[in-house]
C-alpha cells in the first residue's frame, strides 16, 4: 500500500471536518475497521484521519493491591481497567494497524494540554512515533484555518505542554487514589458498607469553600435595620424616594424621622445630573461564557461546556476551552461579520459594523497562548440546532458584534428632595445613546428609571413617609456559576476540569439543590481532611501545582521534580491516616449511613403525617416497593407499589398536581419519567381520560 | 468534652467549633440589638429563634442560652 499521513484527531466528528477540509474536492470518504470510522483524503499525497475517543489511555497503580499508600504508577489502555470502555480496544487496533502503513504522523487534537497528550499517549504507545510526529495547530473546525493549519505543521509535538499533562493526570491520580482510598476504607470499617467516597487535589479545596459558606450561614446572626421612603407624586405619578441614610441602625431615630416628614411638603433642593459612557463588554473566554449562561438562561456550567464543544465541533465557533479574551486581527473580523450578516436576524446589525472604517474590538486582560477568545466563524449551522444551542450560538454572536461597538452614553439622575429638613433621593438613570447595546441587546441587564422634568425649588406633594423593617442576611450559598469564578479567582482547577469537579460534588452526594447546600456527608469529609490531610487540600498547595503545572509546560521545572515532591507530601499525612483509620471511620461512618438512607426517602408520609415514606423491599416477595418507616413504631401500613424494573430515585419535590411525593423512574431505552405515588392523583386520571 | 447541643468534641467547656462560632456571634450582637431596638436578653434570644434569616447553629444556641436565663 502507498505510505499516507496519518493524522490523530480527538472525536469523530473532528476527524470528519479535517478530512474534509483538507481534500482535494471536499469529499473524503469514510471508511470502517470493526467499526472504528476513519477518513481517507487525498491531496498532494493520501492522508487518512482516524479518531481517538477523548482519552484513550490512563493512569493506573502498576502493582499491588488496591489499597494505600500506593506511589507506583503505569500509563495503560483504558478498557483495561475500566468497565465499560470495552470499545477502546477496538479503537487502539484500528490505530495500531492504520500507523502500519503510515509514513508522516499529525497530531491534530485539541491545541491544548489535554488535547496535546491525547495525541502524543496514541502517538507513543499505538504507533510508536511520537518523536517523529507533527503537529496540527487551530483554533476553529473551519475548512480555511484546518487546510492553513496543515501547510503549516508544526514540526514536533509539543512535549512541554504533554508532560505538563502528564504531570497533571500523574499529579491528580496519585491525590485522588491515596484521598479517596483513605476515606473510603474509613468509612466501610466504621459502617460497615462500601461506599466510594472520593477527593481530590482539586476537589478538597472546592468542597471547603462550599462548608465554609454553609457554616457562616449556619452561624449567622441577623441585626436589624431600618430603611425610608418617601412616596411623592409628581406630575399626577407616583415615585418612590429614598432617604439620604441607607440604613438606620436604631427604631426610635427611624420613627422620629417618620414622623417629623409626614404629611409636609418636599421641595426639590438640587438635581443633579451625570453622563457618562459605559464601554463594550470583553469577548468571552469560557469562564464568562459559562457565568453568562448561567445567568441569562440558567445552564449550569458543564451544560454551556459541553454545549460550546458542539458547537465548535459543527465548526460554528471557534475554540470554547479558552482564558483569553483577546481576538486578533488574523482571525479576519470582516469575513466573520460578512458571514454573520446573511442571517437575517443579524443582517442590520452586521451591516452597520462592516460599514465602520475601522474594526477595532475592545478585549480583555486575560490571555491564552494557544487560542483566542470565543468567536463564531464563518460558517453558519448546517443542521437545526437545538433551543439551547441556538441560544448560546446567539449569545456568541451577539456578544462577537458587541465588542466592535461604541461606548454606551448613560445618563444619571439625582434630584434631592427636601421633606422638613430631611433629605430623600429620586434616582433615575437612562441611556441617551445605546452604542454597543444595540447589538447585545436582549443580553443586556438594564433598567431605565425615568425621572419626570423637575426643576430646583419646584414643591413637591408628599403622599406618604415609611419606614421598612429589615434584618441584615447571610452571606448567599454559592451557585454553580458564583464557584467557577471563585476556583477561577483561587486559581484551582483548569477551565477544562472545573466544571466538571463541580459535578463530582453532586455525583458523590456531598452537594444537593441548585444552591448547592453542603450535605452532612460533604462536612464530615471536609471536616476530616481539614483535621487530617490539611496539607494536602489546602488551596495555597493546590495553586502551587498549579503553577509548577505552568512552569513545566514553559520548561522551567521538570515533570520528575514535581512528581517527587508531591509524593514527599503525600507520604507523611497517608501514614497519619492509616493510623488513625478507627477515628476517621467513626466520624463519616454517621454520614455515609445517614447520606444511603436519604437516598431511599421519598418524603413524609401523608397518611400518619409523622413517617418518611422509604423505598423498601419485601423480605417475602423481594420486591421493592414503597412504606413508611412507621410500620414498626405505630404500625403506619401506608404502602404503595413501584415498578419493578428499572433504576428509582426520589425526585424531592411534590406532585404538581395533588401535592403528594414523586419518584423518578430510568429504565433502559426510555426517557426517565416521574411517578406521583399518589394512586387517585388527578394526573394520573386526566392521563387515562386522554388515552381513552 | 462533648458539645452540649451535637454531642460532637467540644472546643472550650460547652460548644462545638459551629456552636462556638454561633454563640460568639449572639453575644456580639446583643449590643446592636439593645441599641436598635432596646431589647431584653430574653427577648432577643426568642426573636433570634424565630428569625427566619438566622442560622440554625445560632437557633440551637439560643434555645440553650434561652433555657438556661429561665
Amino acid at each position: 500500500m502507498k505510505k499516507y499521513t496519518l493524522i490523530i484527531a480527538e472525536k469523530p466528528s473532528a476527524a470528519e471536518r479535517i478530512a474534509k477540509a483538507l481534500d482535494k474536492k471536499s469529499k473524503s470518504v469514510k471508511h470502517e475497521n470493526m467499526g472504528v470510522p476513519y477518513f481517507v483524503a487525498e491531496r498532494e499525497r493520501k492522508i487518512v484521519v482516524v479518531p481517538a475517543l477523548g482519552h484513550l489511555y490512563t493512569v493506573t497503580q502498576e502493582s499491588g493491591k488496591s489499597d494505600y499508600p500506593v506511589f507506583n504508577f503505569k500509563w495503560v489502555p483504558r478498557h483495561l481497567i475500566e468497565r465499560g470502555a470495552q470499545r477502546v480496544k477496538l479503537w487502539i487496533d484500528t490505530i495500531t494497524k492504520l500507523a502500519a502503513d503510515a509514513e508522516v504522523f499529525v497530531n491534530a487534537c485539541d491545541y491544548d494540554i489535554e488535547g496535546s497528550l491525547i495525541g502524543y499517549n496514541i502517538l507513543n504507545y499505538a504507533c510508536g512515533r511520537a518523536e517523529a510526529a507533527k503537529r496540527m495547530k487551530y483554533s476553529t473546525l473551519t475548512n480555511d484555518e484546518l487546510e492553513h493549519a496543515f501547510e503549516q505543521l508544526l514540526p514536533t509535538l509539543d512535549f512541554n505542554v504533554v508532560e505538563a499533562g502528564k504531570a497533571r493526570h500523574e499529579v491528580d491520580w496519585l491525590y485522588g487514589i491515596n484521598l479517596s482510598r483513605a476515606l473510603t476504607s474509613a468509612a466501610k470499617q466504621a459502617s460497615g458498607r462500601y461506599t466510594t467516597l472520593s477527593t481530590g487535589r482539586v476537589q478538597g479545596p472546592t468542597l471547603r469553600f462550599l462548608v465554609l459558606r454553609e457554616n457562616t450561614i449556619a452561624c449567622f446572626v441577623p441585626t436589624p435595620y431600618w430603611t425610608i421612603k418617601a412616596q411623592v407624586k409628581i406630575q399626577g405619578k407616583l415615585y418612590e424616594a429614598k432617604y439620604e441614610k441607607e440604613t438606620i441602625d436604631n427604631k426610635a431615630e427611624a420613627d422620629a424621622i417618620v414622623e417629623e416628614c409626614k404629611g409636609k411638603i418636599g421641595e426639590v433642593a438640587e438635581i443633579e445630573k451625570k453622563t457618562f459612557k459605559q464601554n463594550p463588554p470583553v469577548p468571552f473566554d469560557l469562564g464568562t461564557l459559562q457565568s453568562e449562561a448561567y445567568h441569562l438562561f440558567g445552564y449550569n456550567p458543564r451544560r454551556t461546556a459541553d454545549m460550546a464543544e458542539r458547537l465548535y465541533l459543527d465548526a460554528l465557533i471557534s475554540y470554547p476551552r479558552t482564558s483569553s479574551q483577546k481576538l486578533p486581527p488574523t482571525i479576519n473580523y470582516k469575513s466573520i461579520l460578512t458571514s454573520v450578516k446573511r442571517k437575517a436576524a443579524y443582517q442590520k446589525l452586521a451591516s452597520e459594523l462592516l460599514s465602520l472604517e475601522r474594526l477595532r474590538p475592545r478585549e480583555g486582560k486575560k490571555e491564552d497562548p494557544a487560542h483566542p477568545a470565543v468567536y463564531p466563524t464563518c460558517n453558519v449551522p448546517e443542521r437545526k440546532l437545538d433551543v439551547s444551542e441556538h441560544k448560546l450560538w446567539d449569545l456568541i454572536v451577539r456578544r462577537f458584534m458587541a465588542v466592535f461597538g461604541e461606548p454606551a452614553t448613560k445618563q444619571s439622575v439625582k434630584a434631592e428632595i427636601d421633606i422638613n429638613g430631611y433629605s430623600f433621593f429620586l434616582l433615575g438613570c437612562r441611556i441617551l445613546e445605546e452604542g454597543w447595546i444595540r447589538f447585545y441587546k436582549p443580553y443586556v441587564r438594564f433598567d431605565e428609571v425615568q425621572l419626570p422634568e423637575i426643576e430646583e425649588g419646584e414643591k413637591i406633594e408628599v403622599i406618604n413617609v415609611v419606614y421598612e423593617d429589615k434584618f441584615t442576611k447571610p452571606p448567599p450559598r454559592y451557585n454553580p456559576s458564583s464557584l467557577l469564578r471563585k476556583m477561577e479567582k483561587e486559581g484551582i482547577g483548569t477551565k477544562a476540569t472545573r466544571a466538571n469537579i463541580i459535578q463530582t460534588l453532586y455525583n458523590r452526594k456531598y452537594i444537593i439543590d441548585e444552591s448547592m447546600k453542603v450535605t452532612e456527608l460533604g462536612k464530615d469529609v471536609t471536616t476530616v481532611l481539614q483535621k487530617h490531610a490539611s496539607t494536602v487540600v489546602s488551596v495555597g498547595l493546590t495553586r502551587e501545582l498549579e503553577e509548577k503545572m505552568q512552569q513545566i509546560q514553559n520548561n522551567k521545572e521538570k515533570r520528575e521534580n514535581v512528581l517527587a515532591e508531591t509524593i514527599n507530601r503525600l507520604k507523611p499525612v497517608l501514614e497519619r491516616l492509616k493510623t488513625r483509620e478507627e477515628t476517621i471511620g467513626q466520624a463519616l461512618g454517621e454520614a455515609v449511613r445517614q447520606s444511603s438512607l436519604q437516598e431511599r426517602v421519598i418524603g413524609n408520609c401523608p397518611i400518619c403525617e409523622t413517617g418518611k415514606l422509604m423505598i423498601l423491599r419485601s423480605r417475602k416477595s423481594g420486591k421493592r416497593f414503597v412504606g413508611c418507616s412507621n410500620y414498626f413504631k405505630n404500625g403506619c401500613k401506608t404502602s404503595f407499589p413501584l415498578p419493578q424494573q428499572g433504576i428509582i430515585k426520589p425526585t424531592g419535590r411534590a406532585c404538581k398536581s395533588c401535592g403528594w411525593s414523586t419518584v423518578i423512574v430510568y429504565r433502559r431505552g426510555r426517557r426517565p419519567w416521574s411517578l406521583c405515588l399518589n394512586p387517585v392523583c388527578p394526573k394520573k386520571g386526566w392521563r387515562k381520560r386522554v388515552e381513552v | 468534652m462533648k458539645c452540649k447541643i451535637c454531642r460532637k468534641k467540644a472546643n472550650n467547656e460547652k460548644y462545638c467549633l459551629l456552636h462556638e462560632k454561633a454563640h460568639q456571634n449572639l453575644m456580639e450582637n446583643f449590643e446592636t440589638w439593645k441599641k436598635a431596638l432596646d431589647v431584653s436578653w430574653e427577648d432577643y434570644l426568642k426573636t433570634i429563634m424565630k428569625n427566619p434569616l438566622a442560622g440554625i447553629k445560632a437557633k440551637e444556641v439560643a434555645e440553650v442560652l434561652l433555657s438556661e436565663t429561665s
